[in-house]
């Protein structure tokens, strides 16, 4: 109840305050506090108010008192009302007076919307039981029955204005009836414009079959509903899983593609992965795939970061330290990244400059990770010139809180090692590219010593375990010159991959075409995983795909 | 059990266990044990015809054993598989104790191979498989990891595969130390971020074996198998074989190729039925395993090997016979105890036959041995050249080294004699025995012993047997006449005719020849009552043993009742027989009496002979051509005297025969035939004596008699017409034979006739005429005569 920017400028300028809805509940009046401007000893207010305890019949005019207040004879049965009238007074006519609010002070007994109401639709579209529009238009039409010309006079009443309650049964019944109907035409009213009422607007566009996040706003949903045909169409394609911003071929997506919509995909540190298997990732396919291998390699589509070919293509999409060290040169067949004449005291490769404080274009070079899944971090090097070692790292971050520990996975108590190398050596020969893969378990990772899960394939440093608050990580694979030694030396990387590292399951299948892995996780509760799934084979994917959801 | 493969079915471990137990533990595995009748160390004739699979022999000092290379499946069909000689592998105390060395089958995740190291993880094998096991990167690269090593005992990814001995390991500097000898397992490649357990590492299980030595034998059946029993006292070792009592066999019959030829298969023997019997056939003996009695070869445990100084059999009388390697591959039977032991090669010592034996048991000396082909049995296949109802085929086993067959004998016809040796359910093709010699009919009496050592051969795998002189098919009754006894019966019943030798006899050769009696003309009968026709044409001295075949030519039936043909012996005393049936007889006079050895054929049809002439011809034999002087053919001289020679072909005067003339005789047994052609002789008129006469002699001997010839005599002129001869007489010895008395030019009727010739001694040609102008004769003709 605060009425502001009132100014009267005039003696005897009344303004009067009222309010639109009744209170309920209310069992004392104790006292009030309005704030107004300019007020002096000779220019001030004079403050009145008046009440209804039947939102029709109203009492004289009062001084504003705070004894007169507590006289109110209020009951929280009661719709009560109440209206204030303020009046510039005094000698002074100069200046204005402002006023600005006023707080009516008392007890108050929270009334609680039936569980009928709580059960019906109206619970949907009005906030509660006494929302505003059905009050008005029940306090209208209750008046109009109340009055006479509508009800015969036959059904006395408004004899003495209610003044002592004699009223009550007729008002209360027809305020039943009133509040209502005002219900029902409140409800109709929002049909008028379901474009601008959400849960309209979803329920429009799901009973059209499309799938929505409960989550999105209603911008998004009127384009939806402007667009929806476009939308459909986008199902069997990879566009139900772009997100809402710019794609690939920087296409603005104004919304998350259906698949996205359908778990109500968060951005900010949701894993996401969808991927149609290749003919050679699935099945058995000699040297390629076998029946019982449950891991990922050789699944482009699967590969989060930076680039889905072994060879390096462009290094603007890799966060690269010191540029002018690092080169994309051919070695043999294959197109590499050439990370050479590091002087002492620098640093070059893969990385960013301040992982403990990533500016935003570093945060435009994270992937989201989950920490229930495990995900390897793989590439080849080659070591041109003799001693000149290499070293790998793992950032972890959370959202808007940087950085956050990913820690080794052979140490238990968890121990941070963020800032860490977790593989930093030499290979032996410079003529071969060896392979190094790197864990990163998930954050439930049972402890085990065993070689082969501490250990990166190589032989040294150590594998790593997510902590629950790491949704995005960025890796460093680094000429580390700092403490120079390595200036004239080249390192060679081929094939950096960041993926999934395994899956629960095997691919042995025989006869599957379009086998379709995600790694996706559910917000939307109107869904269960099965029926996420059900309706990604039913609506989202092509027919005779073949689906494999691994729920995160 | 088997496993669908069908669309959308989800194949994941279960699964492919279950596949492959379809097809291995379920599958062939479980097939084999079914036909396998015993387990134990591989025996492979072709890959290791010496057997030499797991046979444990001495190794670099008396208490060290090395074990072969080999091969054993056990119950569960595992394969203990020992791929290379283990040498020194055993040691055994120097104690003499008895020991046994047992194998057991045992799965092996070592890989094949030693590896060396070096510290940046380069691997050098010796003898490793390194493209058959490991991958390098990019593609699932195998781990592996080094059983035996000290410093390197980790597990370690490989990086690259440059052939089957190097390869490169994906390991940072610094982790490896450098070593040599070592063995290498392959850990797997296995998903990546998953803890494996250890028993599902290493998932190349090779086929290996546990070795072990120990002073008991018992055995845990079907899975141990006993290689040997060994003992050493630091100087020498003791190893015997015990191989063999584990070895694989497959139920129900060894597979094995049976030998494909047999050296010494033959007939060693005929003899005939026991005069009980109808004696229609004969016993033939033939000898495939050769024999030695005890006593007669001798066993050398440390070389293991059998020699042989006495025995036959077959085509082999002798150990003489043999050729090394004739037995390679064969088996010996041993009769004392039954068992079979397996030949690896046979040779010669000498005049003994030694021969080398695969490893067994002790042999113990006594008892007769046969070796034999490597088969458990031979058929034998007899096939009657003229009597295919009489083929046969006999099957024996093999370790009985000899066995009868009853070859048909009724009546005499080639028989062959092939076999094949068979071995489960292998043969070996179809062929001929042995040519060779073997004791025929005349070595044995009526029961079988041996008289006499009378030897007849085998030639192109066929005898020729003989029937018995008292076969019942030539002796039986021939009741199918009314009122007629066969001639069997008649000589049984002692009312055989008697007939003495006719006037004209032919004497024929002792021995050594065949003669055969023509008897009849074609379509032409001679049919006589009784008493037959007194006429006869044979005559074999006593003791002939000359055989002769009567040739009947006839064709119609007579009707019953009519006498036969008969011939007659010409000595009083000795029976006759005779014989109204069939085309051909077949006699020989053994001196006591006509024994047939022939018999008809055609039988069951009477023949009747309208007229009986005899030829008598010599079936072998060829003419023999005088050489160079148609000696003493001379021309009458104006002296009328015999004179100057007419050289065959030659120039003398005017006269001389022209060319194609010819003088040849020929001898068959005591009858010299002699043939001669004179052509265009020219013979000079003369008034009073022979215009020419022609002496033979040279050919003819001092003492001759009785000849029976032709001769033609073709008389034509040149130039002038022959005139004013009265006529030609053939002249001998002054006496006129033939007398041409018609002159030659006036006709020619009297020429080209036939005369016969008989007790001449030489023949003269002689004109009568004095106006004979040159004429030319050519005379033909032959003759015969009796030799002394």
């Amino acid at each position: 109840m605060a009425i502001i920017n009132n100014i009267l400028t005039e003696i005897g300028d009344t303004i009067i305050i009222q309010v639109n809805i009744p209170i309920t509940g209310l069992s004392a009046i104790t006292g009030y506090i309005d704030s107004v401007l300019n007020e002096t000893g000779t220019r001030f207010f004079k403050r009145e108010f008046r009440y209804s305890l039947d939102t029709i019949n109203w009492t004289t005019w009062e001084d504003l008192s705070v004894p007169n207040l507590a006289n109110i004879p209020v009951d929280p049965t009661f719709d009560f009302m109440i209206e204030y009238r303020y009046t510039r007074d005094g000698s002074d006519a100069s200046g204005t007076l402002v006023f600005e609010n006023i707080d009516l002070q008392g007890t108050y007994i929270t009334q609680q919307c039936s569980i009928t109401f709580g059960n019906s639709v109206f619970s949907y579209f009005f906030n509660g039981c006494n929302t505003l529009p059905v009050l008005e238009w029940c306090i209208s039409v209750l008046e109009k029955i109340y009055k006479p010309g509508i009800v015969s006079k036959t059904l006395i009443r408004d004899i003495n204005q209610n003044q002592n309650d004699e009223d009550r049964d007729y008002i209360d019944f027809w305020r039943a009836v009133c509040c209502y109907f005002g219900t029902l035409v409140a409800y109709a009213r929002e049909f008028e414009t379901f474009q601008t009422n959400k849960y309209l607007l979803l329920e429009y566009l799901k009973q059209r079959g499309m799938f929505i996040c409960g989550h999105t706003s209603v911008v998004d949903l009127n384009y939806l509903m402007k667009h929806f045909y476009d939308e459909i169409r986008h199902r069997g394609t990879n566009q139900i899983t772009i997100p809402k911003g710019t794609d690939v071929n920087g296409t603005p997506k104004p919304v998350d593609g259906e698949l996205l919509r359908m778990i109500c995909y968060d951005p900010d540190c949701d894993e996401f992965l969808f991927a149609v298997s290749e003919f050679d990732s699935a099945g058995l396919v000699v040297n390629s795939w076998s029946p019982l291998w449950q891991g990922i390699a050789h699944q482009d589509q699967l590969t989060k970061i930076y680039e889905p070919s072994d060879d390096f293509i462009d290094l603007n999409n890799y966060p690269i330290l010191n540029p002018g060290f690092c080169n994309i040169i051919t070695d043999g067949t294959k197109d590499v990244l050439s990370i050479d004449n590091v002087p002492a005291g620098e640093v070059a490769g893969i990385g960013i400059s301040t992982p403990l404080t990533p500016t935003s274009t570093d945060i435009g070079f994270m992937t989201n990770i989950s920490t229930n899944v495990t995900y390897e971090l793989s590439f080849y090097i080659r070591m041109v010139d003799p001693s000149t070692p290499f070293t790998v790292r793992l950032h972890g971050y959370g959202v808007n809180d940087f950085p956050k520990d990913i820690r080794d996975v052979k140490v238990s108590p968890l121990m941070p090692i963020s800032n860490n190398a977790i593989v930093e050596g030499e290979v032996p020969l410079n003529t071969p590219y060896y392979f190094v893969r790197v864990l990163l378990f998930p954050s439930n990772h049972a402890y085990d010593p065993t070689v082969e899960i501490t250990t990166p394939g190589i032989g040294i440093g150590n594998n790593l375990k997510s902590t629950d608050l790491v949704c995005q990580i960025i890796p460093e694979i680094i000429l580390d010159n700092t403490n120079g030694g390595g200036a004239s030396g080249e390192i060679r990387i081929w094939g950096m991959k960041f993926a999934p590292a395994n899956t629960l399951y095997s691919t042995g299948f025989i006869g599957v075409s379009n086998f379709v892995q995600t790694w996706i996780h559910n917000n939307n509760g109107t869904f269960t995983e099965a029926q996420i799934a059900e309706n990604m084979l039913r609506y989202l994917l092509p027919y005779r795909a073949t689906l494999q959801n691994n729920f995160i | 059990m088997d496993l669908s493969f069908v669309n959308n079915l989800f194949l994941g471990r279960q699964e492919l266990d279950f596949f492959k137990s379809s097809v291995k533990t379920e599958g062939f595995q479980k097939a084999f044990q079914q036909i396998i009748k015993s387990y134990g160390i591989v025996k492979l004739p072709l890959q290791d015809p010496t057997f030499n699979y797991l046979r444990v022999i001495p190794g670099s000092s008396p208490t060290e054993l090395t074990i072969s290379a080999g091969v054993a499946i056990d119950k569960h069909m595992n394969i203990i598989h020992v791929k290379n000689n283990l040498i020194d592998e055993i040691v055994t105390p120097s104690d003499t104790v008895t020991r046994y060395i047992i194998i057991k089958y045992a799965q092996n995740t070592e890989e094949v191979g030693t590896v060396n190291v070096d510290i940046d993880g380069t691997l050098t094998g010796n003898l490793t498989e390194f493209t058959k096991r490991l991958r390098g990167l990019p593609d699932f690269p195998a781990k592996i990891s080094f059983p035996n090593s000290a410093g390197n005992t980790g597990e370690y990814t490989i990086q690259a595969i440059t052939d089957d001995t190097n390869a490169q390991l994906n390991i940072a500097s610094g982790l490896m130390v450098a070593e040599a000898g070592l063995k290498y397992k392959v850990v797997g490649t296995f998903t990546p971020g998953i803890p494996i357990p250890l028993i599902d590492k290493f998932p190349f299980k090779n086929d290996g074996y546990e070795i072990r030595i120990d002073v008991s034998d018992v055995l845990i059946p079907g899975e141990e198998f006993l290689l040997a029993e060994v003992s050493s006292d630091g100087v020498a070792t003791t190893i015997i074989d015990r191989r063999l009592d584990t070895i694989l066999e497959i139920s129900p019959a060894d597979s094995e190729l049976p030998s494909s030829s047999n050296p010494l298969i033959g007939v060693e023997l005929i003899q005939s039925e026991n005069s009980a019997s109808a004696r229609d056939t004969s016993r033939v003996k033939i000898g495939w395993g050769f024999k030695a009695s005890v006593g007669n070869w001798t066993y050398s445990t440390s070389l293991n090997q059998i020699t042989i100084t006495a025995g036959s059999g077959g085509s082999f009388p002798s150990t003489a016979a043999h050729t090394p390697g004739d037995f390679n591959n064969w088996n010996v039977f041993l009769k004392e105890t039954g068992k079979i032991v397996r030949v690896v090669t046979s040779s010669n010592t000498g005049p003994n036959i030694v021969l080398q034996l695969e490893p067994t048991g002790a042999i113990p000396t006594a008892g007769d041995i046969t070796v034999i082909p490597k088969a458990t049995q031979i058929e034998i296949i007899t096939t009657n050249a003229t009597n295919p109802n009489a083929n046969k085929k006999y099957l024996f086993d093999v370790f009985l080294g000899e066995g009868f067959c009853s070859v048909f004998t009724a009546t005499a016809a080639p028989v062959k004699f092939q076999y094949r040796h068979i071995n489960g359910n292998k043969s070996t093709p179809i062929i001929d025995i042995n040519d060779g010699a073997y004791l025929n009919e005349s070595s044995f009496n009526d029961v079988g012993t041996q008289i006499a050592s009378s030897l007849s051969a085998v030639t192109a795998a066929t005898i020729t047997p003989i029937p018995h002189i008292d076969n019942f098919f030539s002796k039986k009754a021939w009741i199918d006449r009314k009122n007629v006894f066969a001639a069997m019966q008649q000589f049984n019943q002692g009312t055989q005719i008697l007939y003495p030798a006719a006037a004209t006899t032919i004497t024929m050769g002792d021995t050594g020849n065949l003669y055969e009696i023509v008897i009849g003309e074609q379509n032409a009968y001679w049919m006589t009552t009784k008493p037959e026709g007194t006429f006869a044409f044979l005559a074999l001295r006593a003791g002939a043993s000359s055989s002769i075949r009567f040739h009947l030519i006839g064709g119609a039936a007579v009707a019953p009742g009519f006498s036969r043909f008969t011939f007659a012996i010409p000595d009083p005393g000795q029976s006759y027989q005779e014989y109204d049936q069939g085309d051909v007889l077949m006699l020989i006079h053994t001196g006591g009496r006509w024994k047939l050895i022939g018999s008809m054929t055609s039988v069951g049809a009477y023949k009747q002979f309208l007229n009986l002439t005899t030829r008598i011809n010599t079936i072998e034999g060829a003419w023999t051509d005088v050489p160079t002087i148609f000696s003493n053919v001379y021309q009458n001289d104006s002296s009328g005297g015999l004179g100057t020679d007419i050289p065959l072909n030659g120039a003398l005067g005017t006269q001389a025969p022209q060319a194609g003339s010819y003088l040849r005789y020929k001898v068959i047994g005591k009858t010299c035939h002699v043939s001669y052609r004179l052509v265009d002789i020219i013979v000079t008129d003369h008034a009073t004596a022979p215009a020419a006469s022609i002496k033979i002699i040279g050919v003819l001997p001092a003492s001759r008699d009785n000849y029976y010839g032709t001769s033609y005599v073709d008389c034509h002129s040149h130039g002038a017409v022959m005139s004013g001869v009265t006529g030609i007489r053939m002249y001998s010895g002054g006496q006129d034979l033939i007398i041409f008395e018609q002159g030659l030019a006036s006709s020619n009727s009297f020429f080209n006739r036939e005369y016969t010739f008989s007790s001449t001694t030489s023949v003269t040609l002689q004109a009568t005429a004095t106006t004979v102008i040159n004429p030319r004769f050519t005379i033909t003709g032959s003759f015969t005569y009796e030799l002394p």
